[in-house]
């Protein structure tokens, strides 16, 4: 290694500083790297060094174990060397989206079939790209065939279903006619269904039987995403409810479905007429970002986790997620939520 | 004043296309040359009527978030 040379971390891995341990984000292969907080500190604090200059200010004594630390890192692809320092910027971590509401979880109820045209030509208005179906009762082919139908005219690029059963017999031919479906949950399953569907990607099942929102809110390590929308979106808002609308079983208007506070109900008002009156109770908690909320401000995995402000540990709206066990000051899981499904 | 003296005649016109043989080939103007294929989608629900934008394949893609934590169980 020349060590007239200063060390960069690409553009696109990102170190994330913790109460006690630190994280590369390389939002590109979208994994995370864990690091030495003095690798961070030769990273971040010193990046205008070359790493002679690196040396000399630790001490000669640590040379061959900052070599073989920055060795390391050139090996994972983390970093690289150059002679001209000033030639390679940070990304710009803005977020935008031309969207009103990006993301929009609706809970099947008596009011759908009445209100479905307005519901589905707000969904075009609004822009949504994303939707979640839930249906805490069982469905029948044609209803949920019919909802699907309707939906093909919207923009959304991708189709959640939550459900407590699956009626079609011929699933391939499902998911061929229904590409937008990115994922299906199926609750309350049996043994034979998960037999069943254990070939499937976009399948998964669980024993549990979910009737309600009150299931939702468990932070864990299979929920972390690590990408440069999601990295860029917890910089400035907030990366649960962010450009989130709802529409709760009983018809309530909610921004989460889980958070008590309701906007209005869809039997009387729309999504756009709520959207337009009441824009501030609407985003109320879209601009918490995580370096806000306590505890999670000194989480390196901050900008890799969604948030929720639904369950939390107190009734301060910057207190932490009351379903998260992860400590970052001493770095541990305080029990089994890491790796559950 | 004096005036640079130019390249040799062509000479200029030889240095473009030794540039042009290093391009990507996104800029070049690559000789297409027309083939005929014909295939039955017929049966193939993926593909919709209209063969040139396949809207139900180019408009779908997970998100890049959980939209919720419902389907994190811990069971």
């Amino acid at each position: 290694m020349n060590k007239s040379n200063y060390i960069r971390l690409f553009a696109n891995c990102i170190p994330v500083k913790g109460a006690k341990n630190v994280i590369v984000c390389d939002i590109q292969r979208s994994t995370y790297f864990e690091i030495d907080m003095v690798l961070h500190d030769i990273l971040v604090a010193h990046s205008n060094k070359t790493i002679e200059e690196i040396i000399e200010f630790y001490g000669k004594e640590y040379e061959d174990e900052i070599l073989n630390q920055l060795d390391q890192l050139q090996k994972e692809e983390l970093v690289h060397l150059t002679t001209e320092n000033h030639l390679f910027p940070k990304l710009d971590l803005t977020w935008e989206t031309p969207s009103v509401i990006t993301n929009m979880i609706i809970e099947y109820g008596d009011y759908f079939q009445e209100k479905e045209t307005e519901i589905v030509n707000d969904l075009i208005k609004l822009g949504v790209q994303y939707l979640e179906l839930r249906f805490y009762v069982d469905v029948s082919n044609e209803t949920l065939q019919n909802i699907l139908q309707s939906i093909q005219k919207t923009k959304i690029v991708g189709i959640y279903l939550v459900l407590q059963n699956f009626p079609y017999e011929d699933i391939d031919k499902f998911l061929i006619e229904n590409q937008r479906v990115m994922s299906i949950l199926l609750s309350n399953a049996t043994d034979a269904e998960d037999e069943r569907y254990k070939d499937y990607n976009k399948i998964s099942v669980v024993k549990h039987k979910i009737v309600n929102n009150k299931n939702c809110g468990i932070i864990c390590q299979n929920s972390f995403q690590v990408n440069l929308d999601l990295f860029t979106e917890s910089q400035q808002f907030n990366s649960c409810l962010n450009k989130k609308l709802s529409i709760i079983e009983n018809g309530d208007i909610k921004n989460c479905p889980s958070i008590p506070e309701a906007l209005g109900n869809i039997k009387e008002t729309t999504l756009t007429e709520i959207f337009d009156s009441k824009e501030e109770d609407v985003n109320k908690y879209w601009n918490i970002t995580k370096d806000q909320i306590e505890v999670c401000k000194d989480c390196e995995f901050r900008y890799i986790c969604t948030d929720c402000r639904a369950f939390r540990e107190s009734d301060n709206i910057y207190s932490k997620p009351l379903k998260c066990n992860y400590n970052p000051y001493n770095g541990k899981w305080e029990d089994n939520l890491r790796g559950s499904k | 004043m004096k005036t640079k003296k130019l390249n040799k005649k062509g000479a200029l016109k030889e240095s473009i296309e030794h540039l042009e043989n290093q391009l990507p080939l996104f800029f070049k103007n690559p000789e297409i040359k027309e083939q005929s294929a014909k295939i039955d989608v017929s049966n193939f629900l993926g593909l919709d009527e209209f063969p040139v934008y396949n809207s139900k394949r180019s408009a779908c893609r997970p998100c890049y978030k959980p939209i919720s934590k419902i389907h994190f169980i811990n069971e």
